[in-house]
């Protein structure tokens, strides 16, 4: 019923948006409203009874039940959690409040069921840890938490993008904002990938996390340091362990949550004009010594602008929206009984993209659904299932293959011959048309969809003959279909004065289909005992087997002549081509742990596990990773306590760990044959292809896992119970066994490549730290937290073929004992004004010596002072941006987040920033000058003459400085282009990541409507940034991409309006 | 209850941990073990092909300056590739080619591994002790192969006979082979092929398949090895070097009875390939000279039919239905009037150097090239820089149509070559490159009109539309280099009456490695150059070729007769380069020259417009300052030498 209420709505929503304008929107959410009043009830006064239970579900005693307004008193509830309180005001609301409880309200039905959560202010909270939960205050690693109140502060189409900022010690960057692209790089502490566990399985890693519907999570853990060891051969980068919501009983509780947001990009150049353009042609050849690419009479034509053939065409404009639309609603409905609870929710999000031709779609679909029975006092039974479809489609090919020929277009070209409006135009210098790659009709479209689901059961058994003891038998079955398919369509492209076509393309379907599967069973023992009152003791230990399947097949078809639809079988024969792999992997643990505390005072935490991999030879299997951490609550120590009332929580922690990772290829100890590629085959029988097998390589049957050494110690610090409080750890990751092949000591004769060893090894170390405030000064609430984490790898050993010179060694940035992400570059020193300057400037090189040079030109240090500008003269000077070709997570990053509330209004704000890298803003780029008919605007802010008719290298032509040098050509035996931090630009950003501003309607203006909670907030996603100018034009988040060239799709900037309402 | 359900997850938990070791036991579902696959012969040709395609064999898919099976950058940039030809004074491409020495890396010991491995392997294999022998022996001619393909680039080569054995974290100390000398790795690489031919099989069956090799083809291969060891021993000297690898014989140092020696060898086995292969030259004796050029086309446009003369080839499946197995001859090389619809073609630039070269039927008994006559004056030493600076008031003979400069010519060059004016496909190939004004003066390598006498429009490069012309458009320019740059065009391999598309790796004509005409050549080069073997016969095997080509005289055996008749006899065969690199004669003949073109103009100042034509220099050559071969090219650098510790050859 409700989702065919949902329906109409999100099946053709591109229509929707097309038709509504911005402030129109709020009539979808009057939709919502209706379709959700079904869901009231009710209600009568008189006695009411009701339950009161912890969040574990324990029955709470004593819990004060009050009528809101009425000073008389109440009640309270007895040892079963029970109540009776008796009102006469039929809308009635009561007051619930314990000690070391947060208060809650609630309006008075009869059979309440009431769960209360503990207060976050008392050090009562629970953290999941792995493989179990853990008070706060007798934690002994480093562990952070974030819960669903904090995640929902940020709304974007990632949860990572929810994250971000908020947790001290994680760092993330976003590369792409583009609609079904999730690869946000998530990193702890600059580690690499961190695991992802959801409701205690591991499942598949940040393109899944990204994916989670954020309404769904109650927490996130993270797990920073040796208390991730726990997951062995996996945890080497730390573990992201996310818990789901669950049901608590009572009634059933409805809630839906959704919002519509617009966005446009955060960076998005503009380019000059065709008759602009033109002008600067022709002093770039000049400043270039080239003849003179257009003459004045067509300068002139251009510059009237209304002669056919002589019109500007702004593509950018043309093929690009200016904002496209969000949008994201969820249901939830949880609640339960004695026997049973239960938490559904569904969710749906919509991400459009920024072609105008509306090809660019992406949608996803989540559902969940958590039970937990009771089947009997001691025996529970929960249920997990979540599942998602989600759905992509983009243009045919890659978005660099599109920004690329959109940027460069010529101006002076249409998307249509003129008169012929549907001949596309053939434009050069790539002879593509941005008009057509957008165009699904015309040129294809590339899709794809993913459904997924999660299931786990776990059936935990409470031994009543052996108090503390339970016994829990967990297995989870996840699956994934992924369905990809693309389709290239061969279409004319016409030249625009002769109309002649040219064919680009083959008509060509795609489709590949890769199904996967994940078994996992664990056994858990876990026992709870207090000895003496004292000794706080606790175990656990855990049977684990895990079992992976992956199941590829593609194929892909020609069309000829006609195209009927997308289906492989309606292709032709005469070129069709298939493949198809099965992957199976195996992974089996046991691992034990051992808590120990004395008066919650000292802390002690043991853990080992021992993984086993299919990856490796039998001898090599098996991997044993022990970890310890301590801990001291000074604050527990009376002299603190008696002395230092101020001080509410001081802890020193100390961690150490082995950790691993599961590295290499699979079956490198296995000596077998392997089919080549089509070219190791032969024709040994006229036409027909003997395909060729390979004999073996070196097989090493000593591959491993990559042993890594984790090693922390933090201090936590809360003084005036919670006004400021103080996070701060240091760290260091040691890893050895790095996966390299053999280059030295073997002889290129041998003849066969060298399997993986564990060869290389590389340390992190860092600090990081966390500061918040809370308070309450009149009716404002309000709490800031700031966090930071530097991080920094160095390359300890590096396999390295032999260096032929000390110089080579020096200039090898990726050799053993280097900080990892430096660049080398030469050091800007200002610039030349006067031509006559390089007569005496250090040389270009070259045979034209100095005489490309014009005012304007960077100068730059002869570092080894011969006179002559060479690659010897380059310096490690810049932090990269990008590691070898891929972006890299900056390692100092930091975030800030501020919530403030008074009366029924709400403030959240979200800093997050990075530093310690560059970006690339590359001259020779596709934007840059003189390669293609195109120029940024930025590059008008030019060297230039002031009279531009004069002979640019005549000493008396007077000049007017700019921010770039003198525009040209190429820069052929110039300084121009040479990397300086002019074109490598510190990117050091602080962005206002998100900003939410809320109001929750007061419960009396609700009553009569049957809603028990409503709020509305407006929240802004990337609204400023802080940084150069120039990274800020390229958004300094974004990767660079391929060639370093920024032709990625851009992040976006968002407005959201949206609201939260409770039945 | 509660116990039962306590018990139960007991069970559960204990059997799950009792069957935990065989859990990881997951066999790996993409290779096969060797126990698996030599089991039968069937196995055993998968092994074969991926051997055979390592073979570095210089076919149409090898490219010199880049490596072998040459099929497209990773970027998806492709460059037409085709042997050495381009690299030699017979042609280059319109691109400008070849001024340097041929840079393709070869460092062939992967495969020579793998064919060690296959040879220690093969006893594992159930099969007749003759099966085995064979397939024994096709691995050592498959390694020879190998072993030829390095020691005619670097000289002497360490010689790994069997596959070594690494050991993860020793010193591996084993595994340093040094070099072995020059004349060793000769003498071993013919000696491997001596062991080949005597146990591989005559004739392959259909079922074996047609395509491996046979003892005439171990043969043939080390007729054409010896002859090139014969000639490094003996003219060594030519480019003479200094230096360690020179002390240790790594590079030349071998004497002239060595050289007496090698040519020996090749007398012996050609002797054995031409008397008992059964093999003979295709269609021996034309009625005419139309005949003996179409014969001649065949053999390459269609070499399954000429299987007579064919000692070693290889096959080609088309790339439209198995990627990357045919080879894309017939699109690059077609001239542009004939494109089948590639982004490339027309690139195929035999030099005016090689047409000289052909005689005509004349029969004078001295087979003496005769070179094309542009000049009443008879100076056809007059080769200018380039011909837009040509003087029009020299004494050009006038011509009045472009092909009949061509008129009388060697059957060879009508096979092999595609001169201006004549017919290809059915089109007229227009390659000119100028035109001569009414008034004198004249447009040259760029097109433009001008009206004749006769009241009619004229083109510099023969027609209007890019279409209509195969030659000379866009000298010079970095796109579109789709024309021919010398005014000739490729003929040989290509396939005249098949349409072939034009997709790239469409085209599937076999590649002749070895056929007997060089087996012949080879023969008597060695008996001209070594004083051995029987000259008589030597002089019958020269004429032979010449009978073939519908010449009806008998010349006499001489060095300069042998080597004429080997260039017009194998031009574009990949042959060339080598016999330039084994004679030593690159330094001296290439170093600094030009490759020579043919221009042909349209004079417009007779009444009615006649042709002539204009010798001039490569474009392309004389940009780049002529050709570039130092006298230590011969051999090319050793790669890795910072770690595989050999020495490196001189200069380098």
């Amino acid at each position: 019923m409700l989702l065919n209420h949902l329906n109409p709505l999100f099946i053709k929503p591109t229509a929707m948006i097309k038709k509504a304008k911005l402030f129109a929107k709020p009539i979808l959410f009057a939709v919502f409203f209706l379709a959700l009043t079904i869901f009231s009830f009710a209600q009568g006064p008189g006695r009411i009874t009701g339950k009161v239970f912890s969040e574990t579900t324990e029955p709470l005693v004593g819990v004060v039940v009050q009528i809101k307004g009425d000073k008389s008193g109440g009640t309270t509830t007895d040892k079963n959690g029970q109540f009776t309180i008796n009102v006469n005001n039929p809308n009635a609301t009561l007051l619930f409040s314990m000690v070391g409880y947060q208060s809650i309200e609630m309006r008075a039905t009869d059979n309440m069921f009431i769960n209360l959560k503990v207060a976050a202010s008392t050090m009562e909270e629970v953290v999941v840890v792995g493989y179990g939960t853990q008070k706060k205050e007798t934690l002994s690693g480093s562990i952070a938490t974030i819960r669903s109140e904090g995640i929902a502060t940020t709304k974007s189409t990632s949860v990572v993008s929810n994250i971000q900022g908020k947790i001290p010690g994680v760092h993330i960057r976003q590369q792409t904002a583009e609609p079904g692209t999730f690869n946000s790089l998530v990193s702890i502490r600059g580690f690499g990938t961190p695991l992802l566990v959801i409701d205690g399985i591991p499942r598949d890693g940040m393109s899944d996390f990204e994916r989670l519907n954020p309404e769904d999570i109650e927490s996130i853990s993270v797990l920073k340091d040796a208390a991730a060891a726990i997951y062995g051969m996996n945890s080497d980068n730390g573990v992201l362990i996310v818990t789901t919501k669950k049901g608590s009983r009572g009634k059933a509780k409805i809630t839906y949550t959704g919002y519509y947001g617009y966005k446009q990009a955060t960076s998005m150049p503009a380019n000059i004009d065709a008759y602009s353009y033109r002008v600067i042609k022709n002093e770039m050849n000049a400043n270039t010594k080239l003849p003179v690419a257009f003459s004045q009479t067509e300068l002139d034509k251009w510059k009237e602008g209304t002669l056919p053939g002589y019109q500007d065409f702004d593509w950018f404009n043309e093929i690009l929206r200016d904002y496209t639309a969000q949008q994201q609603h969820n249901i939830s409905i949880s609640g339960g009984t004695d026997q049973m609870t239960y938490y559904t929710s569904i969710g749906i999000l919509s991400d459009d993209g920024i072609l105008k031709s509306d090809i660019q779609k992406y949608r996803k679909y989540n559902f969940r659904n958590n039970v937990t029975f009771s089947l009997s006092k001691d025996l529970k039974a929960t249920i997990n299932f979540a599942g998602r479809i989600d759905n992509n489609k983009s243009p045919q090919g890659s978005y660099f293959w599109f920004f690329k020929p959109l940027i460069i277009a010529d101006r002076a070209f249409t998307p249509f011959v003129p008169g012929f409006p549907n001949n596309v135009t053939r434009i050069p210098p790539e002879f593509t048309n941005p008009y057509a790659l957008a165009s699904e009709e015309i040129s294809g479209y590339e899709k794809w969809s993913n459904v997924q689901y999660q299931s786990n059961v776990e059936l935990s058994y409470t031994v009543p003959f052996v108090k503390g003891l339970r016994l829990a038998v967990q297995g989870a079955y996840d699956g994934n279909i992924n369905n990809w398919s693309n389709l290239q369509r061969a279409y004319f492209q016409y030249d625009m004065v002769t109309n002649v076509p040219t064919v680009r393309g083959v008509n060509r379907y795609s489709n590949s289909m890769n199904q996967f599967s994940r078994a996992v069973l664990q056994a858990t023992a876990n026992y709870k005992k207090t000895i003496a009152g004292v000794h706080n003791l606790g175990l656990t230990a855990v049977y684990e087997m895990r079992a992976l399947r992956n199941d590829i097949i593609s194929g892909n078809r020609q069309y000829d002549d006609v195209y009927t639809t997308d289906i492989l079988n309606q292709g032709s024969l005469t070129n069709a081509q298939n493949g198809g792999d099965r992957i199976l992997q195996r992974y089996l643990a046991t691992l034990g742990r051992l808590n120990y505390d004395f008066r919650g005072k000292y802390l002690l935490e043991m853990a080992f596990r021992n993984d086993g991999s299919y990856r490796y030879a039998p001898s090599k299997r098996w991997a044993f990773f022990p970890s310890a951490s301590v801990g001291w609550r000074i604050s527990q120590e009376p002299f603190i306590k008696n002395n230092f009332r101020f001080i509410s929580d001081l802890k020193l922690r100390a961690s150490y760990g082995a950790m691993g990772a599961d590295a290499g290829n699979p079956f490198e100890y296995y000596a077998g044959y392997r089919f080549g590629a089509v070219n190791t085959g032969y024709v040994l029988t006229p036409n027909v292809l003997t395909l060729g097998m390979v004999p073996p390589g070196v097989v090493n049957d000593n591959l491993t896992w990559v042993k890594t050494k984790t090693a922390n110690i933090g201090v936590d610090l809360s003084l005036w119970n919670g006004k400021l409080g103080v996070i701060a750890d240091v760290f260091r990751k040691d890893r050895d066994g790095l996966l390299a092949n053999r280059i030295q000591s073997v002889p290129n004769t041998f003849g066969a490549s060298f399997p993986q060893e564990n060869i290389n090894a590389d340390k992190v170390m860092g600090i990081e730290m966390m500061v918040s405030h809370k308070n309450k000064i009149g009716g404002v609430t309000y709490e800031i937290a700031a966090n930071a984490t530097l991080a920094r790898k160095y390359l300890v050993y590096s396999e390295r073929a032999p260096y032929q010179s000390s110089m080579q060694r020096w200039k090898d940035a990726w050799g053993s004992d280097r900080i990892l992400g430096r660049e080398w570059g030469y050091i800007y020193d200002g610039r030349y004004t006067d031509i006559r300057q390089y007569q005496n400037a250090p040389l270009m090189g070259g045979t034209l010596g100095n005489s490309m040079m014009l005012p304007g030109s960077n100068a730059v240090t002869d570092v080894d002072g011969n006179g002559i500008i060479d690659g010897n003269d380059q310096l490690p000077e810049f932090w990269s941006g990008q590691y070898q070709g891929f972006a890299g997570n900056p390692p100092l990053q930091y975030g800030a987040t501020a919530s403030l509330s008074y009366k029924q209004f709400d403030l959240n704000l979200v800093f997050q920033g990075a530093s310690m890298f560059t970006i690339f803003a590359s001259p020779n780029d596709v934007w840059g000058y003189g390669r293609y008919p195109g120029l940024w605007e930025k590059y008008l802010d030019r060297w230039r003459l002031e009279d531009p008719s004069m002979n640019p290298y005549d000493p008396a032509a007077k000049w007017i400085p700019g921010r770039y040098p003198a525009l040209r050509a190429n820069f052929n035996n110039t300084t121009d282009a040479l990397t300086t931090d002019q074109w490598r630009i510190n990117a050091t950003f602080l962005r206002l990541k998100s900003l939410e501003m809320g109001y929750t309607i007061p419960n009396d203006i609700l009553r009569k409507s049957g809603i028990n909670g409503l709020r509305v907030y407006v929240n802004a996603f990337n609204l400023f940034t802080f940084s150069n100018d120039l990274a800020k034009n390229l958004d300094p988040e974004r990767e660079e991409g391929a060639y370093q060239a920024d032709l990625t799709y851009p992040l976006m900037r968002s407005f959201n309006f949206g609201m939260t309402i409770n039945f | 209850m509660k116990k039962i359900v306590f018990y139960t997850l007991l069970i559960f938990t204990g059997l799950s941990l009792s069957s935990c070791k065989k859990f990881l036991e997951v066999q790996p579902l993409d290779r096969v073990p060797a126990s698996q696959l030599l089991t039968d012969v069937n196995g055993v040709r998968v092994l074969l092909a991926n051997l055979y395609s390592r073979v570095p064999m210089e076919d149409f898919v090898y490219n010199p300056g880049k490596w072998f099976s040459y099929y497209r950058e990773s970027n998806g940039y492709i460059e037409p590739g085709f042997g050495t030809t381009f690299y030699t004074d017979e042609s280059t491409a319109s691109t400008g080619t070849g001024v340097g020495p041929t840079n393709d890396g070869y460092w062939g010991y992967d495969a020579i591994r793998q064919t060690n491995l296959f040879i220690e392997q093969l006893p594992q294999v159930a099969m007749s002790d003759q099966q085995r022998a064979g397939l024994v022996a096709e691995g050592r001619f498959i390694r020879a192969y190998m072993y030829f393909g390095l020691a005619k680039r670097y000289g002497g080569v360490p010689l790994i006979e069997r596959s070594q054995e690494y050991i993860p974290g020793s010193d591996n100390a084993n595994l340093f082979v040094p070099r072995s000398t020059e004349k060793a790795t000769w003498s071993y690489i013919l000696s491997e092929l001596d062991s080949a031919a005597m146990a591989l099989p005559t004739s392959r069956t259909a079922v074996e398949g047609q395509y491996r090799v046979t003892k005439w083809a171990a043969l043939a291969l080390k007729s054409r090895v010896a002859l090139h060891a014969a000639s490094v021993a003996k003219y060594w000297s030519r480019a003479p070097l200094t230096g360690v690898a020179v002390d240790q014989g790594l590079v030349g140092g071998m004497t002239a009875a060595d050289a007496t020696g090698f040519y020996q060898q090749c007398i012996d086995a050609s002797a054995a390939v031409i008397n008992q292969s059964g093999k003979g030259l295709y269609r021996p004796t034309p009625a005419n000279r139309a005949e003996a050029a179409k014969n001649f086309q065949d053999i390459f446009q269609n070499p399954a039919g000429a299987d007579v003369e064919v000692l070693l080839k290889k096959g080609y499946i088309d790339g439209q239905t198995t990627l990357l197995q045919g080879h894309t001859v017939d699109v690059f090389y077609n001239p542009s009037q004939t494109n089948p619809g590639g982004l490339y073609y027309g690139r195929f630039s035999p030099t005016l150097n090689l047409v000289d070269l052909f005689e005509d039927y004349s029969d004078n008994g001295q087979g003496r090239s005769v070179p094309l006559v542009t000049r009443l004056d008879g100076n056809e030493n007059d080769v200018i820089a380039n011909p837009v600076n040509f003087d029009v008031n020299k004494p050009y003979k006038q011509y009045d149509n472009l092909s009949d400069i061509f008129a009388g010519k060697d059957a060879r060059l009508h096979a092999s070559i595609i001169v201006p004016g004549s017919t290809w496909k059915g089109v007229t190939i227009i390659m000119q490159g100028g035109l001569v004004r009414q008034d004198g003066s004249k447009i040259v390598y760029t097109n433009g009109s001008a009206p004749g006498r006769d009241g009619r429009t004229y083109f510099a490069l023969g027609a209007s539309a890019l279409s209509g012309l195969s030659a000379f458009h866009n000298i010079g320019a970095n796109a579109d280099q789709n024309f021919s740059c010398s005014g000739f065009s490729l003929k040989k391999f290509l396939q005249e009456g098949k349409n072939v598309p034009g997709f790239y790796f469409s085209s599937t004509q076999d590649f002749i490695d070895i056929r007997l005409a060089e087996v012949l050549l080879n023969y008597a080069e060695a008996a001209v150059e070594g004083g051995v073997g029987d000259p008589a016969l030597a002089a019958t095997y020269l004429n032979a070729l010449r009978r073939r080509a519908a010449h009806t005289d008998n010349i006499p055996l001489s060095l300069a007769n042998v080597l004429k008749e080997r260039r017009v006899e194998m031009a574009f065969e990949g042959q060339r380069y080598w016999d330039m690199i084994r004679r030593r004669e690159n330094h001296t003949l290439f170093q600094g020259s030009r490759r020579q073109v043919l221009v042909p103009v349209i004079d417009l100042r007779q009444p009615t417009p006649k042709y002539i034509f204009v010798r001039a220099n490569n474009f392309y050559d004389e940009r780049a300052n002529g050709q570039n071969f130092q006298q230590w090219f011969y051999y090319r650098p050793i790669p890795g030498v910072s770690t595989n510790r050999l020495i490196q050859n001189p200069n380098y």
